[in-house]
């Protein structure tokens, strides 16, 4: 990983950060009608994965908060419309966010069912299978999602027919109030890669290199024709599952044990003892990801909402 | 719940009908389309058929009672059926008194006015346009709903209302030794006969006709082995006449004379009930064979009895015979709202004065009364006129028939050479087989079948192009019970047409009675004709 | 013009839009190797190559699944499930995924997939035989046809691969080996949601759907006999669904009739009875009747599979009683 790589990934991760932290904001003092499950504590396994991928790749991103978009570059001020329901978003009122989607950069959208979205990536990697082109696909899921059909049959699929699919499964030990070790037979959900004889790994996912290490590896391997991977990044959800999740079920201790272990600092000090970062710059950083996400809502709060017909158009191509 | 059958609407004015005959009596089964009873109208007498199978279970009205159009008649029980509780309280008008006539039925002619109606969306809809109360109407669907078949087997075209006025009341002191009652066809006849002498302005031309030339015609017409009469060259010179004058052909109304296209002649025909005047329709389209040939045909059914409603309406011209009498002259009274009436005399010999000498001649005179309102002098007379000129040189009538090549001869020969049963038919030049034995060529059954489906599909043609009716394909699947004698026929006929419902109906009828082969089945064997209207 | 069987007529389709569009596959199980359990598409992968014509595991939900996301990312799968049936196995990827993916996500994306369903009772049970069209009509963005003949097997689904929605694909199993007359063209389309009036007629308007097309003809041929000339409507597809030719029929013969090889309770009936209701009430003259299973599963001894599944016998009398 490079300089250049690193400080990028490290702007992400702050935008993602103060992105979250405002659209809480927003959410709890009603300014918007959308909701939101936030993704923060789990911005490096985000970030850094989606690092690796080209601009022809496609992602299919998990419920956890903003990351995704905004480490694969979809301007701040479409998400922060499809979250108030507003023309000027992705999907025009229709799925929140959702179903935020950016064909451009490959991002197709999400299933609202969990689980939806292996036997999707398995498709995306079979069309680039059919046409013999050199792009990859990226599927971000939690810990209980692994435990869908879906992804029984779509791992098996995807290993006998080769296809390019990266698999990460984001580990955050909670699935709503079900704790992972209640839920699930192993402790390792990349253990479950040798049920479908494919490559993967279990990494701490907080930690930006190994994460970018890892998936790199998993990236080429699909794209060189062979196959598919399964990665488990290790991570907490430090905040509820949804903005304004109360969320009694966790104890206090666990969840400030983890706060001690918010990758944003831990990263910063690496980047800070690596000498890539300073303290004005950080503070610079964090200012102009500020300004940036200002202005996004301001643009935001000028879009009008759909009109009302418009629910019946968009159903058929 | 038993179905009614009602008093049918059969003609535009129709507004009430008397019960001449029941057929069949309370407690006997009837089929569906079996003719129940005869009632008469104002101009003609007409079969009602049960619209069910089952049983008469009760007869309401009276043989000899008038009854309104829409009242109930009788009750038919269907299978699984229980009669009627609450008596059906139809009072049918007292037979003695006319009555006043209104639109619709008496109200408390069914039991109960204040049910609730369940006729189907189809039914409401095809009543409200109809102008027909749904209320007094029988349902024979599921539960009594009241169907489309159930309103248009009442189905009305607007009514006009009729008055008769009271009879005159008395002729000072004398007693009659009896009283004669007339028929109603006669009552009709006396209706209108007054109200033309009231209303209409009326003057007679009349004018005598050499029919040297006329007779001349009608043999050399004969010559072929056909049967025209002297009264046919008249209605066909009075066609002519017609079309170059068509002024006659009309009605006076409010200051306008309303002038037809159509030639409509009405035919005076007497009858035992007294004078009828069947229609000749569209007599315009008509060669002096094809008149002849409809004349005889309504006369003949109209002192069978047999003749429809539709059959005597919408004259535009009458012309009454009276010649057959001996009369040799007379002065008729047109038939309103027609314009004109023409009056033929006997044709006798005369002596008539030509080209200066005096030559005996068959004499026949006209008398043609005219609606003065519309119709003045000069007009007449250019009519009256004519029609003796035409039928003084009648080339009108054009050439008779060629008898072409022996083909037209009704004239075959049939050869069965061999024991087999096969036979070979010749007419003329044309052959054609028959087997009993194989498919190699059809049975004589099936070779008449054929020949009734083309015969019929002819006879709708001719029928067609005589009302410049259009059609489109039309075919015809006839079919016989399989063994043994024919005991039934089922006539399927598919017309491509534009026209209404109503009007191919009519075209079939007309069409199935110029039927020659259709004519030729005996009565006892049962013929079904259902007639499918396509698109075109 | 060449007669050929209904099972013909699917693979030609098929052979003619994969020559013509390299982006079109077909899968599914026992598909390529053994062309098919019906053996309807051997010869597909010898001619097309096994990236285009392969077999999958056991997995509907990943395969059906896979059609939708290879949908979104530029090929047009024709995904074909063994039996009509497993569309309630795969019904998130059905009715969620290929049916509402487009409409969440505001129309950015499109999902031009075919899923070929073989239906209708055949011998093999509840769960292998079911007609369940009516389902997938109640939810939006499935299109969905049945075609009844060879030539409208043919036509529906070249039209239904080159649609870029979603199609479900109804091949009635006992309309395999049925023959008909197809056109040669390659180019022969018909286009989704237009009805066709099998007979005419002005008696009573007969509905039916897929295998209840024949034996509707064979009854109305029964009623001509009897005098009544009943118009058969064979819609073709569901969705679209041809409202207008039956509501046109209806107004013209009052009366209608709908066989089915459904459920009867919100079937393709239901539907048809509503809409004449809401759209030609003053022209019905009498009650809705429908032909249809009563509300229970396919068994599969051949005398009660017998009584549930609509006959040529019971469309008959449905229709006379309106008749009478």
């Amino acid at each position: 990983m490079d300089t250049k790589l690193k400080l990028d990934i490290y702007k992400k991760i702050i935008l993602s950060r103060r992105l979250e932290e405002r659209i809480a904001e927003l959410i709890k003092a009603g300014q918007v009608g959308g909701f939101m499950h936030p993704g923060v504590g789990q911005e490096a396994l985000q970030v850094a994965a989606i690092s690796c991928l080209r601009p022809g790749d496609y992602l299919l991103y998990a419920h956890r908060g903003v990351a995704y978009w905004v480490a694969r570059g979809i301007p701040l001020e479409r998400v922060l419309c499809d979250l108030a329901g507003r023309e000027g978003g992705t999907n025009r009122g229709k799925g929140g966010v959702m179903h935020v989607v950016y064909p451009e950069f490959g991002v197709l959208g999400q299933s609202g069912t969990l689980g939806g979205c292996f036997p999707i990536a398995a498709g995306a990697g079979l069309s680039i299978k059919v046409k013999h082109e050199d792009k990859v696909v990226m599927c971000f899921f939690g810990d209980g999602t692994s435990n869908r059909g879906t992804f029984h049959e779509s791992l098996n699929f995807c290993a006998v027919k080769k296809l390019p699919v990266v698999f990460i499964c984001e580990n955050n030990g909670w699935a709503v109030s079900m704790p992972t070790e209640r839920s699930t037979a192993v402790k390792d959900i990349a253990d479950r890669r040798h049920g479908y004889a494919m490559p993967g790994k279990t990494i701490d996912g907080n930690d930006v290199s190994q994460v970018f290490d890892a998936v790199s590896e998993a990236v080429a391997h699909a794209r060189g024709g062979n196959g598919p991977s399964l990665i488990e990044g290790k991570t907490y959800r430090l905040w509820g599952h949804w903005i304004g999740d109360p969320d009694s079920y966790r104890s206090r201790e666990e969840v400030e044990k983890h706060w001690r272990r918010d990758p944003i600092p831990i990263y910063e000090r690496k980047l800070i003892d690596e000498n890539i970062l300073t303290e004005a710059a950080r503070t610079e950083i964090d200012a102009a990801a500020r300004a940036q996400i200002d202005r996004a809502i301001a643009f935001m709060e000028k879009q009008p909402l759909p009109k009302p017909e418009t629910a019946l158009e968009g159903l058929y191509a | 719940m038993p179905l009614l059958i009602q008093m049918p609407k059969l003609g535009h004015t129709m507004t009430e009908g008397t019960v001449l005959k029941w057929h069949k009596h309370a407690g006997e089964n009837v089929r569906a389309g079996e003719a129940v009873l005869t009632v008469e109208t104002d101009k003609a007498e007409v079969e009602i058929e049960s619209p069910a199978a089952g049983v008469l279970a009760r007869v309401i009205a009276d043989e000899g009672s008038v009854v309104g159009v829409g009242l109930p008649l009788a009750e038919i029980l269907r299978d699984g059926e229980a009669a009627s509780e609450s008596p059906i309280t139809a009072k049918p008008i007292d037979s003695r008194t006319p009555a006043a006539t209104t639109q619709s039925p008496a109200p408390g002619a069914t039991s109960n006015n204040r049910k609730r109606i369940i006729a189907s969306p189809r039914a409401k809809r095809l009543a409200a346009e109809s102008g027909i109360d749904l209320a007094n109407i029988s349902g024979s669907g599921p539960a009594g709903l009241v169907t489309e078949d159930d309103v248009r087997r009442i189905a009305a075209t607007p009514a006009a209302t009729g008055k008769i006025e009271a009879p005159a009341a008395s002729h000072g002191g004398l007693v009659p030794a009896r009283r004669e009652r007339l028929t109603r066809v006669q009552m009709t006849g006396a209706r209108n006969v007054t109200e033309s002498w009231k209303s209409v302005p009326q003057f007679v031309q009349m004018v005598r006709v050499d029919m040297s030339r006329a007779r001349a015609a009608r043999q050399a017409l004969n010559s072929g082995g056909g049967k025209i009469t002297v009264t046919d060259i008249v209605l066909a010179a009075a066609v002519l006449a017609l079309k170059e004058n068509p002024q006659v052909n009309s009605s006076y109304l409010d200051g306008e004379r309303l002038i037809y296209d159509e030639i409509n002649l009405g035919v005076a025909v007497d009858t035992a009930d007294g004078l009828v005047v069947p229609v000749i329709h569209h007599a315009d389209a008509l060669d002096v064979f094809a008149l002849s040939a409809r004349a005889s045909e309504l006369a003949e059914r109209a002192r069978s009895k047999k003749l429809r409603p539709a059959d005597l309406e919408d004259a535009t011209f009458t012309i009454s015979n009276l010649g057959a009498y001996g009369v040799e002259n007379g002065t008729p009274v047109i038939f309103a709202p027609q314009a004109a009436l023409m009056f033929v005399g006997g044709i006798r010999d005369e002596v008539l004065a030509i080209e200066g000498r005096a030559e005996v001649r068959p004499a026949m005179q006209l008398a043609i009364a005219y609606d003065h309102r519309g119709i003045d002098g000069a007009t007449a007379s250019r009519f009256t006129t004519r029609v003796k000129s035409i039928l003084e040189s009648p080339d009108f009538l054009g050439a008779p028939p060629k008898v072409e090549a022996p083909a037209r001869h009704r004239d075959v020969t049939v050869e069965s050479t061999n024991d087999s049963l096969k036979a070979t038919v010749k007419y003329g030049a044309l052959r054609w087989s028959l087997s009993a034995d194989d498919d190699t060529a059809p049975d004589p059954v099936s070779a008449f079948l054929g020949a009734l489906g083309g015969c019929l599909l002819m006879s709708l043609r001719v029928a067609a192009r005589a009302r410049k009716m259009a059609l489109g394909c039309a075919s015809v699947h006839a079919f016989a019970n399989e063994k043994g004698h024919v005991k039934e026929i089922n006539i399927e006929l598919q017309v491509e047409s534009s026209a209404d419902a109503g009007q191919l109906q009519r075209l079939v009828e007309v069409a199935e009675r110029g039927c020659h082969i259709r004519a030729m089945i005996r009565d006892d064997v049962a013929v079904s004709l259902k007639v499918t209207k396509r698109a075109v | 013009m060449r007669t050929i069987t209904y099972a013909q007529a699917i693979k030609e389709a098929l052979e003619e839009e994969m020559r013509r569009d390299p982006t079109v596959i077909l899968y599914g199980e026992d598909v390529a190797n053994f062309g098919g359990i019906f053996r309807l598409t051997s010869g597909l992968k010898e001619e097309f190559g096994e990236d285009r014509v392969f077999d999958t595991p056991i997995s509907e939900n990943a395969f059906v699944g896979a059609g939708v996301g290879a949908a979104l990312t530029g090929l047009r799968p024709v995904v074909e499930l063994q039996f009509a049936d497993f569309l309630f196995t795969t019904g998130d990827e059905i009715v969620l995924k290929a049916g509402m993916w487009r409409y969440v996500h505001g129309g950015a994306y499109k999902v031009p997939m075919v899923v070929r369903c073989p239906s209708g009772a055949a011998g093999v049970g509840p769960e292998h035989g079911q007609c369940p069209e009516a389902f997938f009509m109640h939810t939006p963005g499935l299109k969905i046809v049945s075609p009844s003949t060879p030539a409208d097997a043919k036509g529906l689904l070249k039209s239904a691969i080159r649609d870029d929605n979603p199609v479900l694909y109804f091949e009635h199993k006992l309309l395999y080996a049925t023959n008909g007359e197809v056109p040669e063209d390659p180019d022969f389309l018909l286009p989704l949601g237009k009805a066709s009036i099998r007979r005419e007629g002005d008696a009573l308007t007969l509905v039916a759907i897929s295998a209840m097309v024949p034996k509707a003809l064979k009854a109305a041929e029964r009623l001509a006999k009897d005098g009544h000339q009943v118009e058969v409507i064979d819609p073709r597809s569901l969705n679209p669904f041809d409202r207008t030719a039956i509501i046109e029929s209806v107004k013209k013969t009052g009366k209608i009739v709908v066989a089915e090889e459904s459920y009867k309770t919100l079937g393709v009936g239901a539907e048809i009875g509503a809409m004449l209701m809401e759209g030609a009430l003053e022209y019905i003259d009498r009650p809705l009747r429908r032909v249809a299973i009563p509300d229970v599963p396919i068994p599969t001894a051949a005398v009660l599979e017998q009584f549930v599944i609509p006959s040529e016998e019971k469309i008959y009398t449905a229709c006379r009683e309106l008749l009478a």
